[in-house]
């Protein structure tokens, strides 16, 4: 604030206070007649005034809320850039409030900070702490119950796009995860493409055209082998999903896989470094680790 | 009131403006009840666009605000005003400018605002060219007043009138400077100012509207209408003194509460609280003059409903203005605040004060202006006042407890940290107190049917009507 | 502020302290009523706190955990609704008891009356009787002076510090509390409540007394509104007292056309708020019958009858006794069966409170999804709350649809006083669905204890039909 508004506040704030001191002052005394029930001799349609003293506790009361005032504000900020003597602001409460929970709940937090997720897993206090993480930040795209949505995993079966291995979870929470599957409607045809739906279909042990599957058996083995693997297992360095046990990220019908395959797919899981930081995420881990592991 | 008085002073315009206080009143209460059972029945509506809450509630503020109430004020202030100044009101044309211009404005409103058109800001959502029909209506009202006062035939100026004129003179102010915008469409404008200062300067009017608006004006009110009914003189002129400046100078000062914990400086919220604080004073001072004025006349209370309605309004005054600087203090806000006990705070202000004093002056003021001694049927004032007494009584109750028990809710942690109920749980919680708030508000509006009913027998029983 | 202090006589002061009020004490079936009140309420509030129940402090308000114990009683914020009730209770039964019988609280009841009627114990056994203490106040301070007066407000204090201990009490375990206070270690919070509710004591019970009623008081207007000519109120019998005046014992003053009141002013003597009776309904009388008492004596030592002062009614008193009064009019009964309503509904749901609660929130991103098989799913997380005293074995289910299924647990164990948050799969066959949106119904019964069952209804979304 600039000077001029600086001192402008002040200003119009002091005459306030002093002014209802003021009006107190020059009201506290009024003429006597003598006569209790005189009026002030108006006669407003029909209505009179009398001139009644006021109970005295009024007064005190006027007086306490004014005193009040001056001292908060010299306590606390309000007379323009005076930042008052206590030295308050929200900005430092909400500091102190936050140091105040954590100083209450760091130690908790500590505590597991440093228990590898496999065990702390088999903590019930942890894990029900990174299920209300888990409930609050991640339901949108897994569900509140983990078990996913199109294109988002399922985290309570056993399929584990980057391996079942707690460091590469808590990886895939901290760091975020990007998955890419190329879109290869320019590299084959439709024909070429049926042929490899079916072989894939064939891969999870589902009933297909042999004829066709044949055809997609050889494509797969010059293009597809690189990231799914030669046996179509996949490739948890990648990320790039297991083919053979009939767990479809996107759908597993042959319309849906074919268009995996035409268009490709982009899955990303966002970095949570920054928004839940590393010890909120270990507990998530412990807990989604535990979801699979019954 | 004597013939020769009554041909010479304007009393059609404040017939017109106390039949539709009585008109707006159940307008207004009407759509409060279906937005109160919108939050009980979300499906209420049908989901049809004109009839959500989003687009009702505005409605049932500003019905309830600015028709019913503005309608109340204008019709006491321009009786009070002729009465008390012994002068006619200057200008009988001006007079029905006021009256249909206002008429005009409160039936935009009512098309506008389900209709989304809206400016956005609570209390002032009309959008530009409605605002310019208000600014030019409430200069011809202020025009018709103050021309009235200086045409005055007595030597002071009775208090009442300060108020109404404070009221009418701030109301012009904080309409203006809060309403500006640049207009983009006929229906769409964006406000001149940006940020925390639009914050504030929203808030500067909105906390107003309440102090000057629902306070100041219903104060002048209260004055005339509580030495009259009773036959008593005012009990201290010096404490009207007092208190009439204390409170306007004071009142400017309070609306930075309602935005305790926000982007707005420090300062300017330390200086919402301190003055909210020192309001207690005046406002009490205002309370302790009206029942110290009615104590004289204390035996007439077992019979006169009027007199109740009035007494009960300066308790809920009382108790309302000592609630408001209760919550303007940081760490009760930090509960309070945007939970139902705001909602509650506000009715115990709008039905236990501004309604009840409504109501006690329009069954004094109805069957003078239509030349009858007292309303066709006292027995349904008394019916009325207990009817509503009890109304608010659950709306009160129901919105206070379920604010504070939102306010925990919020607040409430688990053992890690961790929020123990997301927001919709308080909602899902919230659902008996709606049930209950219903009630009390279909009460207070069954009592607004009895008014309405007996206010027409009434006119139907005018000795002008008949001959 | 005294008015001799101005240079001229023809100004007073707008604000003046009121003249303080001496009440003498009484002997009478009123007083003794009071007492008895203020024994019983006093007695309640102090003793309370104190009580334990299984080990534990039987009544606390426990604001941190948000939970409010009562009697074994555990209520938490959702079950606020009985608070309202109780709140709409108390009002009506004012709005009730007010229309019958008047300003029976404020004489009885109300916590400024039975707060000043013990420090006014206090002052009587330091200051001695009314007399000697006008005569205490208009004397100089001298050492006795100075020593009642600083024992006065020591023994104030003292009980008004108890009094703000005792409250904290409520919300605070009052043993542990009453062991930090004395030394000294309160939290900042439970300091000021201390604080701030001894000092509202002292100072509303020791200084600001009928002050409070007839200026401050809210109730205090609002019951008044309530009268009407058939409420019960204290009464001077103008007919019978009139003409009063002074008279010897036994001499026949009706001859003088003198009433049955002797003017001996003891009636405006014992008045708490100062006024004189005789001079009719007032709007400071708080009903305490003190006047009732002390004329009732005086009349029985003149060998009148009693009853010069007595409670009465408009209808009674403007008929000479001829007309009874109705207890039951149009606006008694009107309260009474809103009463009676609110009453049975809060007892009817209190029996019924289970201490249970279930939240059904489903998940807001997804309608509902397809499973391999064909199945309709949709996702929620149920959030359970036992209320109980003991930990439970639950058992859920859920209904609504034919081949409805939960994915996911459907038994667990909650201890007490804690929520467990379980998000859940269910999922339905799509040729089951009646509509795109249809009610399932979750229900939740504990296996220890059967008759705890809680049940929530949610949305279950499908394809369009």
């Amino acid at each position: 604030m600039s000077e001029f508004w600086n001192w402008w506040v002040i200003l119009i704030t002091v005459v306030n206070v002093l002014g209802c001191w003021a009006l107190l002052y020059w009201t506290r005394r009024m003429k006597d007649s003598g006569d209790e029930n005189e009026t002030t001799g108006h006669v407003y349609d029909g209505i009179e005034e009398y001139n009644n003293p006021l109970p005295k506790w009024w007064l005190n009361m006027f007086n306490i809320c004014l005193v009040f005032s001056v001292v908060y504000l010299i306590l606390y900020p309000g007379l323009g850039n005076f930042a008052g003597v206590l030295g308050w602001t929200q900005q430092g409460q909400h500091a102190e409030e936050v140091a105040d929970a954590k100083a209450i709940y760091a130690p908790l937090f500590a505590k597991y900070a440093s228990v590898p997720i496999e065990e702390l897993s088999k903590v019930k206090q942890a894990t029900q702490m990174g299920k209300r993480i888990f409930v609050n930040t991640c339901f949108g795209c897994h569900g509140s119950d983990a078990r996913g949505n199109k294109g988002y995993p399922d985290l309570t079966d056993k399929d584990w796009l980057y391996g079942k291995d707690a460091a590469a979870l808590e990886q895939s929470i901290l760091n975020g995860r990007s998955g890419m599957m190329p879109a290869y409607e320019e590299v084959f045809d439709a024909a070429q493409i049926d042929g490899l739906v079916q072989y894939v279909g064939q891969l999870s042990g589902n009933q297909v055209n042999e004829q066709q599957a044949d055809i997609g058996k050889a494509l797969y083995n010059q293009q597809c082998y690189v990231c799914h693997g030669v046996d179509g297992k996949g490739n948890v360095a990648l990320g790039a999903p297991n083919l053979t046990d009939n767990i479809w990220l996107y759908g597993g019908s042959s319309t849906t896989i074919a268009e995996t395959i035409r268009k490709g797919r982009n899955g990303i899981m966002p970095a949570h470094k920054e928004i839940l930081g590393k010890e909120k995420s270990h507990l998530v881990a412990a807990y989604v680790y535990s979801l699979s592991d019954k | 009131m004597s013939d020769t008085q009554a041909l010479t002073y304007n009393y059609k315009v404040v017939k017109q403006f106390s039949i539709m206080t009585v008109v707006w009143g159940i307008v207004g209460m009407l759509v409060g009840v279906i937005i109160a059972a919108q939050l009980f029945f979300p499906d209420l509506t049908y989901g049809i666009e004109y009839l959500t809450y989003g687009r009702l509630r505005p409605l049932h503020t500003n019905a309830v605000i600015f028709a019913f109430g503005g309608s109340a004020l204008m019709a006491t202030s321009l009786y009070v005003v002729q009465r008390t100044c012994q002068a006619p009101l200057i200008s009988n044309g001006l007079a029905a400018f006021v009256f249909w211009g206002w008429q005009l404005i409160i039936v935009l409103a009512a098309v506008t605002l389900p209709l989304g058109i809206t400016g956005g800001k609570e209390y002032a959502e009309l959008e530009w060219p409605i605002d310019i029909l208000i600014a030019v209506v409430w200069v011809a009202y202020a025009i018709l007043f103050f021309g009235t006062i200086i045409k005055r035939k007595t030597s002071h100026i009775y208090v009442a009138n300060w108020f109404y004129g404070a009221f009418i003179i701030t109301v012009a102010v904080l309409h203006i400077v809060n309403s500006a915008a640049v207009p983009v469409t006929l229906t769409k404008s964006y406000s001149a100012y940006g940020g925390a200062i639009d914050a504030m300067v929203q808030w500067w009017y909105g906390h107003n509207a309440v102090g000057f608006f629902l306070t100041a004006g219903f104060l002048g009110m209260m004055y005339y209408f509580i030495p009259k009914q009773a036959e008593r003189p005012v009990y201290s002129y010096r404490l009207s003194i007092v208190h009439f400046w204390a409170l306007i100078a004071t009142y400017m000062w309070a609306g930075p509460h309602h935005l305790q914990y926000t982007a707005l400086p420090d300062w300017a919220q330390s200086l919402g609280m301190v003055f909210s604080l020192i309001l207690l004073a005046p406002s009490w001072g205002g309370m302790i003059n009206g029942i110290m004025t009615l104590s004289g006349a204390w035996h007439k209370l077992r019979t006169d409903p009027i007199l109740k309605f009035l007494i009960v309004s300066l308790s809920f005054y009382g108790m309302s203005t000592f609630e408001g600087p209760m919550m303007a203090i940081k760490t009760v806000n930090a509960l309070s605040h945007y939970t139902d006990w705001t909602i509650g705070h506000v009715h115990s202000g709008a039905l236990g004060w501004v309604a009840f004093v409504t109501i006690g002056a329009m069954y004094y003021l109805i069957p003078k202006l239509y030349g009858m001694k007292d309303m066709y049927s006292t027995n349904l004032i008394n019916i009325h006042f207990w009817v509503s007494t009890i109304g608010v009584v659950l709306y009160i109750a129901a919105m206070w407890i379920a604010g504070v028990m939102q306010g925990m809710m919020w607040r409430a942690v688990n053992a890690d940290g961790t929020l123990t109920y997301s927001f919709i749980e308080s909602v899902t919680t919230t659902y008996p107190f709606y049930a209950i708030r219903l009630v009390g508000g279909a009460l207070f509006f069954a009592g607004m049917l009895i008014m309405a009913y007996n206010t027409i027998k009434t006119i139907q029983q005018s000795p002008a009507k008949a001959a | 502020m005294s008015s001799s202090d101005g240079k001229k006589e023809n100004y007073r002061d707008l604000y003046v302290s009121p003249d303080k009020i001496y009440p003498r004490q009484i002997n009478g079936f009123f007083a003794r009523l009071r007492i008895l009140t203020v024994f019983l309420l006093l007695g309640c509030y102090y003793i309370t706190p104190w009580l334990t129940w299984n080990g534990n402090q039987a009544v606390l308000f426990d604001l941190p955990a948000r939970q409010f114990h009562y009697f074994g009683v555990t209520l938490w914020p959702q079950d606020f609704i009985y608070l309202t009730l109780l709140l709409i209770i108390c009002a009506v039964g004012l709005f009730l008891f007010t229309t019958i019988a008047g300003r029976l609280w404020c004489g009885y009841a109300c916590p400024q009356t039975v707060w000043t009627e013990t420090f006014l114990w206090i002052e009587e056994l330091v200051e001695g009787n009314r007399n000697k203490r006008i005569k205490l106040d208009k004397g100089p301070w001298n050492a006795n002076k100075i020593f009642r007066k600083s024992t006065k407000h020591t023994l104030w204090i003292s009980y008004a510090l108890f009094t703000g201990y005792t409250f904290v009490g409520y919300f605070s375990p009052i043993k542990e509390l009453g062991v930090d206070l004395i030394n000294f270690q309160l939290g900042p919070w439970e300091w000021f409540w201390v604080l701030f509710y001894s000092l509202a004591t002292y100072g509303n019970a020791g200084w600001l007394r009928e002050q409070v009623c007839l200026h401050m008081c809210p109730y205090a207007r609002f019951q008044s509104s309530m009268f009407d000519k058939d409420t019960l109120i204290i009464s001077y019998d103008q007919q019978r007292g009139e003409n009063r005046g002074k008279r010897k014992k036994n001499s026949d003053y009706q001859l003088k056309g003198l009433g049955d009141c002797i003017d001996c002013n003891q009636c405006v003597h014992v008045c708490p708020t100062g006024i004189d009776i005789r001079d009719g309904l007032q709007y400071e009388c708080i009903a305490c019958a003190a006047c009732i008492d002390v004329c009732d004596n005086v009349m029985d030592k003149m060998g009148y009858d009693k009853g010069l002062i007595k409670y009465t009614t408009e209808v009674e008193e403007k008929s000479n006794g001829k007309q009874q009064t109705k207890l039951f009019r149009p606006r008694t009964v009107y309260y009474l069966s809103i009463f009676t309503l609110v009453v049975g509904s809060f007892f009817y749901l209190l029996s019924n409170r289970v201490p249970l609660d279930i939240n059904v929130l489903r998940d807001r991103n997804n309608l509902y999804t397809e499973t391999f098989s064909g199945d309709v799913s949709n996702i929620y997380t149920l959030k359970v709350l036992n209320m109980s005293q003991a930990k439970q074995n639950y058992q859920l289910s859920v209904k609504g649809i034919e081949a409805i299924q939960i994915q996911g647990e459907t038994n667990f164990s909650i201890e007490s006083g804690e929520v467990l948050t379980l998000p859940l799969r269910i999922t339905a066959p799509p040729e089951y669905l009646q509509s795109r949106s249809n009610d399932i119904i979750f229900s939740i019964s504990s296996k220890q204890r059967p008759e705890l069952t809680a049940s929530a209804t949610a949305k279950f979304l499908g394809p369009k039909k």
